[in-house]
C-alpha cells in the first residue's frame, strides 16, 4: 500500500507533466521525444510544487489524499489540453538517429556513458542523507516544517521571529522563494514522513531533464543527433554538475535547466514566431524567480532575446549600452535600501573589486569544476567574433546570454558577492545557472560549422553576416 | 569530368579522415612540447639545476608520548596514537627554498588520511605551513611545498592522521626541484589523486589538492590545447592542406577533455563506492549515525526526547562554531529553532520563560553551574535549569 501511495505521488505529476508537454510539442512545429520528455520531467517537478501550493492555499493539510486528487485534476486538466491542441503532423518530427552507422554508434556510446554516470550519480544521492551546507541551512529547513505542519507556515527574518507570537519559523534565509523546499516536501508526502535519502530523488531527474533537454534542444536547433550527443556528453560530463546531482538539494541545477528550457522556448519563438514557445519562455521565467533569487536576473536577460528578434543588432547593442547606463544612474541614484530580488544597494556594497578577478578565472579555468569548458567557449566565442555568420540566428540566445555574463562579471567584481569568488563558496554555482545554456548555444555554433563547412573555416569568409 | 569529380570527393572523404586523426595528434605533439619547453624555461630562470640535497627524518615523541617513532631498516616507523596522530621530524638542508617538491615515499599501500606541516622550533608555538587532506591507497605524495617553505623553518614536523593504532613506514624524503620531468610527474600524480567528498564538493571541484595553479591538470591541458593550436595555425600556413588547424583542434580538445574526464570518472567511483560503504543497508537513523556527526545527531535525538510537545518550545542554538550549530539547528527541525549565523545568542531580554537554549563547546557563553545562570559575553546572565548534558553538547531551560 504504502509503496502503491509513494509510486503514484511521484508518478501522478511527472505523468501530468509528461502530458503538458505533449500538448506544448503539439502546438509547435518540431519537437522529439528527448526534447518532451526532458520537458515533461521539468514541468512534472513543477507540477508537483504547484500542487502543494495549491493544497496550502486552501488550507488543506498536505496529506497524500489531498495530493492524489489533485494530482488526477491535474492530470485530467492536461489530458484535456492535449485533446484541444491541433493534432501533431509527422513531418515535424525531428528525428533522433544519425545518418550512418558510425554516427548511430557514437550517438549510443554517448548515450550510454550518460546513463551510466546518472546512475552512479543517483547512487550516491540516494544512499547520503543530506549533508549540504546550503541544503541544511536553509531549504531542507523550510521543508522539514512545511512537512511537518502540512503547510506552507511563515519563515519569517530572526528579528521578525524574536518579536513574534508562535507560529512563525526562522532560519538563515527566511526570505527565499519555496520551489526547492517544496520539491522535497513532495517526495516527503509521498513516503509519509521525511527522509534524508529519498528527498534527494527530484535532483536525479533534474539532471536527466537537463540532459534530455539540451540533446533534444539542440537536435530541435538543427545541430545533427550526433553532434548533439557529444555535447550532451560533454555537459554530463562537468564535474560541478555531476556534484550537484550528487550532493543533492541545491537550487542551481534546477535554475540552470529552467533558464536552458526558457531559452530554447524563446529560439523555438524567433524561428516560427508561434506564440506557445513565447508563453513557455515567460511561464519558466517566473518559474526562474520562484527557484532561487538570482533567477529573477536571469530571468531578465530573456527580455533581451526577445529584442533580438525584433530588433535589428546594432540598434539593440545601442539600446542594451543605453539600457546599461540608465542602470548604472539608478544604482547612484536609488536609496540604499532598495531592494531587488532580495538584495539591497546597501548590501551589495557596490564598488570595483579587480582582485577578484584572479579569483575567478582561478575558479573557472584552473581549479578543474568546468574541465575544459573554459577554453573552449572562448574558442566559440572567439569564432563568433571572427565568423559571425556562425551566429546568424542565433541572437535571441547569444545576446541574452551575453547580458547574463555581463551580469555575472559584475556580480564578482563590482559588489561585494566578489568574497564568493575569492573564497570559492559561489562563482562556479552561480555559473552553473548559465552553463548548460551556453554550452548550448556553442553546441549550435559548433554544428553549424562542422555540418556547413566541415569545420574548414574559410568557407565561412564569403558567408553572409550576422543580421 | 562528372567521374573525375566523383573520384576526387571519394578521396577527399578517404583521406578526410586520417588527415584529422593526425592534426588532432600533430595539435596534441606540439602542445605538449611547446609545454615542456616553457616548463624547461621557467625552471632554468627560477630554480638552479642542482643534485637535490637530502632530508633528515628523526623520531619525534608527541607531547603526552602517545605517538611514537622508531628508525628502521626500511625507514622510520611512525605509529598512530589513539586520536590517529603520527608525528615525525623533518630536518630540511640549507638551500631548501630552490626545491619546490617534496616526495614522501610510503612502504606499501599509504593509509594516510591526512598530512600537515609544521614548524617546529624549540620553545615557539607550531605553525602550520601545508595541509592535504592525502589519498589512500598511493604509496607515493608527491607534494608542491613552494608557499609551505616561504614559512621560513629549517625544522618542521610532520603530521600524519592514520587509523588509530596503526603503523606505516615513511621511506627517505626527498626534494625536487621543478624540471620538466618532474612537473609531469606530478601532473601525473595529480591526476592519480582522489580526494573525498567535502563540505566544498557543491561550490568547487578540486582535481589536485597540492599543485601550483600552472601544473592543476585543467589547466596544464588547457595550456596544452592552446600551445598546440597556436602551432598548428603557424605550420598550416607553411605546410598548406596537409594540416587542418580547426579539425586537430576539435580531435585534441575532445582527447584531453577524456583524459580529464576519466579522471574525474575514476574519483567519482571511488567516492561512490565509499559512500556505499558507509550507508549501504542502513535505515534512516543508521544512516545518519553511520555519518561524521554521529555525536550530533545522537544529542539532537535527547534533546528532541526531553522538549514538551504540548506548546511549541522555542529552542535557541548556539556555538562558536558557525558549522556546529548550523548543523544542530539542522537535526533540531521542525522544531522552531533559531540559529543565527556569525552572531552568539543575543542578549538575556530577548528569552521568555520556557525558551530551550542548546549551547555546543566551543561557545562563548558559560554556565555559572553555582548560581544556575547563563552568562553571556557581555555578563549578563540569565536564570536556566540545566536539562541535558552529553559531551559538549547542553541544553538549558529558561525559568
Amino acid at each position: 500500500m504504502a509503496a502503491t501511495q509513494y509510486l503514484l505521488i511521484v508518478c501522478l505529476p511527472l505523468l501530468g507533466g509528461m502530458v503538458l508537454a505533449m500538448s506544448y510539442a503539439r502546438c509547435c512545429r518540431k519537437y522529439n521525444k528527448a526534447n518532451i520528455v526532458g520537458l515533461g520531467l521539468l514541468f512534472g517537478m513543477l507540477l508537483a510544487t504547484l500542487i502543494l501550493r495549491l493544497q496550502s492555499g486552501l488550507q488543506l493539510s498536505f496529506q497524500p489524499g489531498f495530493f492524489l486528487l489533485f494530482g488526477l485534476l491535474a492530470l485530467v486538466a492536461a489530458i484535456v489540453l492535449l485533446r484541444a491542441c491541433p493534432s501533431r503532423e509527422l513531418s515535424s518530427v525531428v528525428p533522433m538517429h544519425g545518418h550512418s552507422f558510425a554516427q548511430n554508434l557514437l550517438i549510443l556510446v554517448c548515450l550510454l556513458l550518460l546513463a551510466v554516470r546518472l546512475a552512479l550519480l543517483a547512487e550516491e544521492a540516494l544512499a547520503r542523507p543530506l549533508s549540504g551546507w546550503d541544503v541544511t541551512m536553509h531549504w531542507a529547513t523550510k521543508a522539514k516544517v512545511w512537512l511537518d505542519n502540512g503547510a506552507l507556515v511563515p519563515f519569517v527574518s530572526n528579528d521578525s521571529w524574536l518579536i513574534s507570537e508562535s507560529g512563525v519559523f526562522t532560519d538563515h534565509h527566511p526570505n527565499y522563494p519555496g520551489t526547492i523546499p517544496l520539491l522535497q516536501v513532495w517526495m516527503g508526502v509521498a513516503l509519509g514522513g521525511w527522509s534524508e535519502t529519498a528527498v534527494n530523488l527530484p535532483w536525479v531527474l533534474t539532471g536527466l531533464a537537463l540532459l534530455l533537454l539540451f540533446f533534444g534542444g539542440a537536435v530541435l536547433a538543427g545541430a545533427s543527433p550526433a553532434t548533439a550527443a557529444v555535447f550532451t556528453y560533454l555537459l554530463g560530463s562537468l564535474p560541478l554538475l555531476n556534484s550537484h546531482i550528487a550532493f543533492a538539494g541545491y537550487a542551481d541545477l534546477l535554475l540552470g535547466t529552467c533558464y536552458l528550457a526558457a531559452l530554447q522556448a524563446l529560439l523555438l519563438w524567433s524561428g516560427n514566431r508561434n506564440t506557445p514557445p513565447l508563453i513557455l519562455a515567460s511561464l519558466l521565467a517566473v518559474t526562474a524567480m520562484a527557484i532561487k533569487n538570482e533567477g529573477f536576473f536571469w530571468s531578465s536577460t530573456l527580455l533581451a532575446g526577445v529584442m533580438a528578434t525584433l530588433i535589428p543588432i546594432r540598434r539593440l547593442l545601442i539600446l542594451l549600452a543605453v539600457g546599461a547606463a540608465v542602470l548604472a544612474l539608478f544604482l547612484v541614484v536609488l536609496p540604499g535600501d532598495f531592494t531587488l530580488a532580495g538584495h539591497s544597494l546597501t548590501r551589495l556594497e557596490l564598488g570595483l573589486r579587480w582582485h577578484a578577478l584572479p579569483a575567478l578565472f582561478q575558479q573557472l579555468f584552473v581549479l578543474g569544476s568546468w574541465h575544459l569548458a573554459g577554453v573552449m567557449l572562448l574558442a566559440a566565442l572567439l569564432i563568433g567574433l571572427r565568423y559571425p555568420a556562425a551566429l546568424k540566428g542565433l541572437g535571441v540566445l547569444a545576446i541574452p546570454l551575453l547580458v547574463a555574463l555581463a551580469m555575472y562579471l559584475f556580480l564578482f567584481t563590482a559588489t561585494r558577492f566578489s568574497y564568493g569568488a575569492i573564497h570559492g563558496t559561489s562563482a562556479n554555482r552561480i555559473a552553473l545557472h548559465l552553463m548548460p545554456s551556453l554550452f548550448f548555444l556553442m553546441t549550435l555554433v559548433m554544428s553549424r560549422l562542422w555540418e556547413q563547412t566541415g569545420l574548414d573555416l574559410g568557407e565561412l569568409e564569403s558567408a553572409p553576416q550576422i543580421d | 569530368m562528372k567521374t573525375a569529380s566523383v573520384n576526387s570527393r571519394q578521396s577527399q572523404r578517404f583521406l578526410a579522415f586520417p588527415r584529422v586523426l593526425l592534426s588532432g595528434l600533430l595539435t596534441l605533439i606540439l602542445g605538449i612540447v611547446i609545454a615542456i619547453a616553457l616548463l624547461q624555461v621557467y625552471s632554468f630562470a627560477i630554480f638552479p639545476s642542482e643534485l637535490p640535497p637530502s632530508v633528515e627524518l628523526e623520531p619525534l615523541l608527541a607531547a603526552d608520548g602517545a605517538s611514537r617513532t622508531v628508525m628502521t631498516e626500511a625507514g622510520l616507523a611512525v605509529y598512530a596514537d589513539g586520536r590517529g596522530r603520527g608525528l615525525a621530524r623533518l630536518r630540511l638542508p640549507e638551500h631548501y627554498l630552490r626545491y619546490p617538491f617534496l616526495q614522501i615515499s610510503l612502504k606499501g599501500r599509504s593509509i594516510v588520511d591526512g598530512i600537515a606541516l609544521r614548524t617546529a622550533t624549540e620553545g615557539a608555538t607550531p605553525r602550520l605551513l601545508f595541509a592535504l587532506q592525502a589519498p589512500r591507497q598511493q604509496n607515493i605524495l608527491f607534494l608542491w611545498v613552494s608557499e609551505a617553505w616561504q614559512g621560513g623553518a629549517q625544522e618542521l614536523r610532520v603530521d600524519l592522521r592514520l587509523p588509530p593504532g596503526s603503523r606505516i613506514i615513511l621511506e627517505p624524503i626527498q626534494l625536487r626541484q621543478l624540471s620538466p620531468l618532474v612537473a609531469l610527474r606530478h601532473v601525473f600524480y595529480s591526476l592519480t589523486q582522489s580526494s573525498p567528498w567535502s563540505q566544498a564538493s557543491p561550490n568547487f571541484y578540486r582535481a589536485s589538492q597540492s599543485s601550483p595553479f600552472f601544473l592543476k591538470p585543467a589547466f596544464f591541458t588547457a595550456c596544452i590545447f592552446m600551445a598546440g593550436c597556436v602551432a598548428m595555425i603557424f605550420l598550416s600556413r607553411l605546410c598548406g592542406w596537409m594540416l587542418s588547424p580547426t579539425r586537430g583542434a576539435v580531435v585534441a580538445m575532445l582527447v584531453l577533455w577524456t583524459v580529464l574526464d576519466l579522471r574525474w570518472q575514476w574519483e567519482l567511483l571511488n567516492n561512490v563506492q565509499q559512500t556505499m560503504a558507509v550507508y549501504w543497508g542502513k535505515d534512516e537513523r543508521q544512516k545518519q549515525l553511520a555519518g561524521p556527526e554521529r555525536n550530533l545527531v545522537l544529542a539532537a535525538e535527547e534533546i528532541r526526547s526531553v522538549l514538551t510537545t504540548e506548546s511549541e518550545p522555542r529552542i535557541f542554538v548556539s556555538s562558536s562554531i558557525e558549522f556546529l550549530g548550523m548543523r544542530m539547528a539542522y537535526y533540531l527541525f521542525p522544531y522552531n529553532v533559531f540559529w543565527e549565523r556569525d552572531e552568539p545568542l543575543r542578549g538575556p531580554s530577548y528569552f521568555q520563560k520556557d525558551d530551550f537554549i542548546v549551547l555546543l563547546q566551543p561557545s562563548e557563553m558559560r554556565m555559572n553551574t553555582a548560581t544556575n545562570e547563563l552568562l553571556f559575553p557581555d555578563d549578563s546572565t540569565l536564570p536556566v535549569i540545566p536539562v541535558f548534558g552529553r559531551g559538549s553538547v547542553a541544553l538549558f531551560q529558561v525559568k
